[in-house]
């Protein structure tokens, strides 16, 4: 275990692990922000964001224990509310994939230019992509997950996952272009 | 990867709207410190120093030795407690104050903190003095005897306050990134 970025808030995670509640703030303020965000982009609303973001850190700092720096804590955390997140999607039983016959009657291939590309317009088109589709969007654009692991956190095969994501990426370069 | 592709990858930090300040963080956090649990007592390993060792000693023995005479039969009282605390006593003020006179000598120690200690020592003493002349006249010996035991209590304190400013906990808090 050479890699030093695994290690990151070593110190703090430590202290965390023995109760200290203080370092446990410290380390929460530093994450806070970045998990709502990650959480809000799969939830959708604040609200429930906030919930889940709350469930997650309270999942995180009863298990610390068990974070051995075998990935950075960011990550470990990151999976943890992503998880949780999913969840919640599957308890308002929202559909995490998108089903075959619900096909979009695009082209194969979606020329997009680079000088159309900009931030918010790519916000925008993402909402109006069907829940499913944002969702594998986020994961594999955003969060950067690839399919082996977006297939463990939806439960759905690595096939599943490619399909499903090129499929949102055409209707995404189709709403942008 | 298409040029969509890299430009979402590369532009990964603008996707994130929501900023949280200071009081969001807070009160979300008090959400989350409700549900764990407390933190353990911090220890801090005082007894590795012969000095506290001996200090709990006397607090146990002195407190051990008075209600063991307490509770036995009050006719004895006066005869037997007074010359069994006597001897208790002058053993343990002994101990006591030769770690007094260990801590006159601490290196560590400024000479600040060695003289304000030194004087609250010196009116602990008065105070014992005079408890142990109320001691002798026998009245409410039981009352006498607890004052007795919180002036060594006090004492032992002082040497554990002295002691633990001589050697400062670090809580630094550097200001950190976080990576993902």
């Amino acid at each position: 275990m050479d890699n030093p970025i695994l290690f990151t808030h070593k110190d703090l995670v430590e202290r965390s692990k023995l109760g200290d509640r203080k370092k446990q703030y410290e380390l929460y303020s530093l994450y806070v922000e970045a998990m709502l965000n990650v959480s809000i982009r799969i939830v959708k609303i604040k609200e429930d964001a906030e919930d889940v973001v709350q469930e997650s850190f309270i999942e995180a700092f009863k298990n610390l224990n068990k974070f051995r720096f075998e990935s950075t804590f960011g990550s470990w955390l990151k999976r943890i509310v992503i998880n949780r997140s999913i969840n919640h999607l599957k308890l308002k039983k929202i559909p995490l994939t998108i089903i075959d016959e619900f096909n979009y009657n695009i082209p194969e291939t979606v020329e997009v230019k680079n000088e159309t590309l900009e931030v918010n317009k790519i916000k925008k088109a993402i909402k109006k992509l069907p829940q499913g589709y944002q969702t594998i969007i986020s994961l594999y654009l955003i969060e950067g997950y690839d399919h082996v692991e977006i297939g463990e956190v939806l439960g759905i095969s690595v096939s599943t996952s490619k399909s499903q994501y090129h499929r949102a990426k055409k209707k995404l370069a189709e709403l942008i272009s | 990867m298409d040029e969509l592709e890299k430009y979402i990858v590369h532009h990964r930090d603008k996707f994130d709207d929501r900023k949280m300040d200071e009081s969001d963080k807070l009160n979300l956090w008090s959400h989350i410190a409700g549900e764990l649990s407390e933190p353990p007592i911090k220890v801090i390993p005082l007894w590795r120093k012969s000095i506290f060792r001996v200090a709990a000693s006397i607090v146990i023995l002195l407190g051990c030795t008075f209600s063991f005479f307490m509770i036995n039969g009050q006719n004895l009282e006066n005869q037997i407690v007074n010359e069994e605390l006597s001897d208790i006593d002058n053993h343990y003020r002994l101990l006591v104050n030769n770690q007094i006179e260990l801590i006159k000598k601490h290196s560590n120690l400024s000479k600040e903190d060695q003289a304000d200690f030194l004087l609250l020592i010196d009116d602990l003493d008065e105070e014992y003095q005079k408890l142990k002349e109320d001691l002798k006249q026998g009245i409410n010996n039981k009352k006498i005897v607890e004052a007795i035991i919180n002036n060594y209590r006090k004492k032992i304190k002082l040497m554990e306050d002295l002691l633990e400013r001589s050697y400062p906990t670090k809580n630094n808090f550097e200001d950190e990134a976080f990576i993902l």
